[in-house]
């Protein structure tokens, strides 16, 4: 689903701030945390990490799960 | 004239079996084993097509796959390599754009106006004046390349059958040749299973057309092939690209079932071992038929048993040219000169106009033959090693780009003559070595990296053209002289220069084309060829047919429970997404009209459904609703529309409170699927702590939507314990219970059609049941089954709106006229911050209804219309004759400008006249209090 991206406070956003969580991308060449979607399986969302230059993809850091940098 | 040789050892045709084909209409014999062109070839035909642009005759340069002039037409089939299909009896072959016959071509002309066709010429010839487009169209047309699609008699069976297949080898080897051969033999021997794809119909690669030893070497390693289990030998199959994780995709022809079938495969290790393909020379008169390379001669002359021709001069600088020459020989063609370029010999020109008739050496002297043979060097098939990510450098030792094979994924190995060079014994020692370390990684036995010694390769000249110019590209028509011109014009690279000549985009690929470039390119601008670089080999590496892209037809459809109730009673069917629904019974206006004055049922099942339940329903309904759901009571249903985070409209529908913490929400047909992930997304992705289940359970109802005055008549003939009198049962309220002795139903009093109305969800299995029970029982009062355009024609006269008709991707709430449903004093729901700023500085268009002045004029669909200074303001959304006022009615979004009562706008109509249009004051143009609603 693309770039994870915080969604920002609807009661005291601006134009600029709500537009740029609608539409601008960081797009890094390297790794990036991704929302996906498994449409054809199980209908979960889960995050992942993504190397967009080499196509690796990892899970996310979180506390107790180990993880080369 | 037979140019059939007598048996030769390694020949691939059957003499047992001759049979005939046609050729142009007239018969032909062939071998089985013989291609179309070998077979052509056999008979003495020399040219068999014409090139693009300037039209010339073209023999066979390569007598393999990428030959470029030898596409032809089989039966219907257009552009057929003739060099690589195998001819079969009865087959009706014919040569292709040679209007109107190949021996004489009126657009050879072209020939004589090619300096008002260079290259580029697409960009400054038939610029100006534009009004004569539509001539250069019918010109261009018929000049254009190709063969014919259709309307031929086709020798096969029946229509083309395709298919697809999955493949999960441990090790995929692209190639067959000894490397290839070895490669596969020591991955089975250590234990994978092993998927050997090669291009050609034989296993074997080069070492076909070679010498004996090669011939015995090749019939041991066929042997090895056959006897180790866990081989699967895929011929005239080639693999067409290499993506992410190895998954490879590979295209197998040749079936006897399938014209072709493409195998998705998942490899562990790929191994690729595609070997070398040999480059043309450049130089004046390189494209007469009759110049070909050394690879071509072997082929003709030790697979099929064909004479090239009878004299013969011969261009060598490797010991390949060297061993066509020795062939020729042998075969009894003359050998009248052989120029070495390894000692400065050269090749100047070919002379001849449809044939070679002579050559012009290096040192001056010409001499007459009819077939001149050049062996210049070699371009490694580097594809699919440069799609697993590696860059080819050049290596001018070895006048080759090359893969360094330590610069490879763990999972992508290199075998062959595509990384080096060697005896058959070296080759196929190399090829087992790769084959299992394939093996090893494949298992997972060996880290990353255990390497293979790599092959050496042997020093070769750099010759690419020689001090004329001549054909680079054979296929596009493009030749050294065209390069130097882009290069001049400032296109100084090799992809700049390619696209603004279009070298290498041919149906070759630049498979002959790019190293030549790329050299050209270089000497044009002073630059080295590893300077200069390459270009970037990219999926498919061969053509592949868009049916066998998509495999078998199969087009899932979804038909509700009353379906076959529908085609029996003459429903002309109507395709809305993946459903067939009743689109009406044949008389759409009176089917509108009966639930105008009396009750209709429609099959509405489609519409999407979704059960909720738990205790932070009505959270989730106030955040993707634009409206408040807090108050909604139990048995109390209530329309919602939902917007996106951008605030633009997304979906529509009913939702109904079936219980304390239950309830069904029902979405427009299109949008089930969206709606349904949308509500997942913002569960558990922005409020994973709240505590709400949702079941789509748009096929486990039949929904029936009975409409009309004498609806509730009806009804109550078929309800069982729920009482639906007008007060019992008011408008915009949910009941469940039971209709026709079917438990579990839920119905709900709504309106789309602007009549009195009740919406039945009956479970699924028991949907035909209930409709035919309803249209039994409602028999006196006339009740009709009513199709889903009467339904548009009774919803468009009560101003309702339809979620992507009436509105676009850009329509936010308040330009779908939802202004008063829209509740910004909420919290937070989907696109508040977006609707708010649209009420302080409205933008867009807005949704109105308009009456044409003239009343039985029903403008289209998407009609423009114009303000009064002829601007276009608008388009008409929907439009319906009414059968209840006798007159067109139509929605449409228009700007903000002009979106007021009273305006008056001129329709552009379909046949370029105008019509005039006003704005009504309402959207609903019938019954607008809605009263028989409320009824």
């Amino acid at each position: 689903m693309g770039e994870v991206r915080a969604r920002p406070d609807p009661q005291t956003t601006t134009p600029a701030e709500w537009r740029g969580y609608l539409y601008l991308r960081r797009n890094t060449a390297g790794w990036t945390t991704e929302s996906w979607y498994h449409r054809m399986g199980c209908r979960r969302y889960l995050v992942l990490e993504r190397d967009t230059t080499t196509n690796e993809a990892r899970l996310p850091a979180s506390p107790g799960r180990g993880r080369e940098p | 004239m037979s140019m059939r040789l007598g048996p030769q050892p390694g020949e691939v045709i059957d003499r047992r079996a001759e049979f005939t084909f046609s050729w142009n209409g007239r018969p032909s014999p062939a071998y089985p084993g013989d291609t179309i062109a070998s077979a052509l070839a056999s008979c003495g035909v020399r040219v068999f097509s014409r090139s693009f642009k300037y039209h010339r005759p073209r023999g066979l340069l390569t007598a393999s796959f990428i030959d470029p002039g030898c596409m032809v037409q089989v039966g219907d089939e257009p552009n057929v390599r003739g060099a690589h299909r195998l001819v079969a009896p009865g087959m009706e072959v014919r040569s292709q754009d040679a209007w109107p016959a190949l021996s004489l071509d009126v657009k050879a002309v072209n020939e004589l106006a090619r300096r008002a066709l260079p290259a580029g010429f697409y960009y400054k010839t038939f610029m100006s004046p534009s009004w004569l487009w539509p001539a250069y169209e019918r010109v261009l047309e018929r000049f254009a390349h190709g063969g014919v699609v259709g309307g031929v008699e086709s020798e096969r069976d029946g229509p083309a059958r395709y298919d697809k297949r999955h493949a999960h080898p441990d090790v995929l080897v692209a190639g067959g040749g000894p490397a290839g051969m070895a490669a596969a033999v020591a991955a089975a021997g250590a234990g994978a299973s092993v998927m050997l794809v090669e291009e050609e119909h034989q296993l074997g690669g080069h070492l076909r057309w070679g010498g004996k030893p090669d011939l015995v070497a090749l019939h041991e390693l066929r042997e090895l092939v056959e006897s180790t289990p866990g081989i699967e030998v895929l011929t005239d199959s080639v693999v067409l690209g290499r993506y992410d994780g190895n998954w490879v995709s590979v295209l197998q022809r040749g079936l006897p079932h399938v014209d072709e079938r493409l195998v998705k495969a998942r490899a562990k290790s790929l191994v690729v071992a595609a070997g070398l393909i040999e480059r043309p020379y450049v130089f004046a008169g390189n494209d007469v038929p009759g110049v070909m390379l050394s690879t071509a001669v072997r082929r003709l002359v030790n697979l099929h048993a064909v004479k090239p021709g009878h004299r013969a001069v011969v261009l060598t600088s490797n010991a390949d040219g060297d061993a066509a020459a020795e062939d020729l020989d042998r075969v009894g063609v003359e050998v009248v000169h052989v120029e070495d370029a390894r000692r400065g010999g050269d090749v100047v020109r070919v002379r001849g106009r449809g044939q070679v008739r002579e050559v012009e050496l290096g040192d001056g002297r010409k001499v007459p033959c009819d077939l001149v043979v050049t062996a210049t060097g070699w371009t490694a098939a580097v594809s699919l090693l440069t799609m697993a990510g590696n860059r080819p450098r050049y290596d001018a030792t070895a006048a080759r780009f090359r893969t360094d094979p330590t610069m490879l994924p763990a999972d992508v190995l290199a075998t062959g003559g595509v990384v080096g060079d060697g005896t058959c014994e070296e080759l196929a020692a190399h090829g087992a070595a790769t084959g299992e370390e394939a093996a090893r990684r494949a298992a997972k036995d060996a880290a990353v990296g255990a390497a293979v010694s790599p092959l050496s390769v042997e020093p070769h000249p750099e010759i690419f053209r020689g001090c004329t110019h001549g054909i680079v590209d054979f296929s596009e028509d493009v030749s050294s002289k065209d390069l130097f011109t882009a290069v001049e014009e400032g296109y100084r690279s090799a992809e700049l220069a390619k696209r603004y000549t279009t070298a290498t985009m041919g149906p070759a690929q630049g498979k002959l084309e790019t190293v030549n470039v790329v050299a050209i390119v270089a000497e044009a601008t002073g630059q080295t060829i590893a300077e200069t670089g390459t270009t970037t080999w990219r999926p498919p590496y061969a053509p592949v047919t868009l049916g066998a892209l998509a495999g078998r037809p199969r087009e899932p459809r979804r038909l509700s429970p009353m379906a076959s109730w529908h085609e029996r009673h003459g429903a002309v069917p109507l395709l809305a997404s993946a459903w067939i629904r009743p689109d009406h019974y044949g008389d759409p206006a009176g089917e509108a009209a009966a639930v105008r004055d009396g009750v209709g049922v429609i099959d509405v099942t489609p519409i999407g459904k979704l059960d909720l339940r738990g205790p932070d329903v009505a959270r989730l309904l106030n955040l993707v609703y634009v409206n408040k759901w807090s108050k909604l009571e139990v048995g109390r249903v209530r329309y919602g529309v939902m917007c996106g985070d951008d605030g633009v409209v997304i979906d529509d529908g009913v939702t109904g409170r079936l219980g304390d913490e239950h309830y069904l929400m029902s979405t427009t047909s299109s949008g089930a699927a969206a709606v349904w992930e949308w509500l997942e997304s913002w569960l558990q992705t922005e409020r994973p702590h709240w505590q709400v289940h949702v079941t789509p359970v748009t096929t486990a109802y039949a929904s029936i939507n009975l409409a009309g005055p004498r609806s509730r008549e009806l009804l109550q003939r078929v309800v069982e314990d729920i009482d639906v009198d007008a007060d019992a049962f008011p408008y915009m309220h949910v009941r469940t219970g039971r209709l026709a002795g079917v438990d579990g139903c839920v119905l709900w009093r709504i309106g789309f059609t602007g009549e009195l109305s009740f919406e039945l969800h009956v479970p699924a299995g028991y949907g035909l049941h209930v409709w035919e029970t309803l249209l039994e029982r409602g028999g006196d009062l006339g009740v009709r089954a009513f199709g889903v355009e009467a339904q548009r024609i009774l919803r468009l006269e009560k101003g309702h709106l339809i979620v992507g008709q009436d509105t676009d991707g850009l329509t936010k709430a308040q330009g779908a006229a939802l202004d008063g449903l829209v509740k910004l004093d909420k919290e937070d729901f989907a696109g508040l911050p977006e609707l708010v700023w649209q009420e302080d500085l409205p933008d867009g268009a807005r949704l109105v209804g308009l009456r044409t002045t003239s009343p039985s004029l029903v403008p289209a669909e998407g009609s423009q219309l114009l303000d009064a200074a002829g601007l276009i303001c608008g388009r008409i959304t929907s439009s319906r004759l009414s059968p209840a006022l006798g007159r067109s009615v139509c929605l449409a979004q228009v700007d903000l400008s002009v979106a007021e009562p009273g305006r008056e706008l001129t329709v552009r109509l379909v046949d370029g006249g105008a019509a005039t249009a006003v704005v009504t004051d309402q959207l609903a143009q019938v019954d607008p209090e809605g009263v028989r609603l409320r009824g």
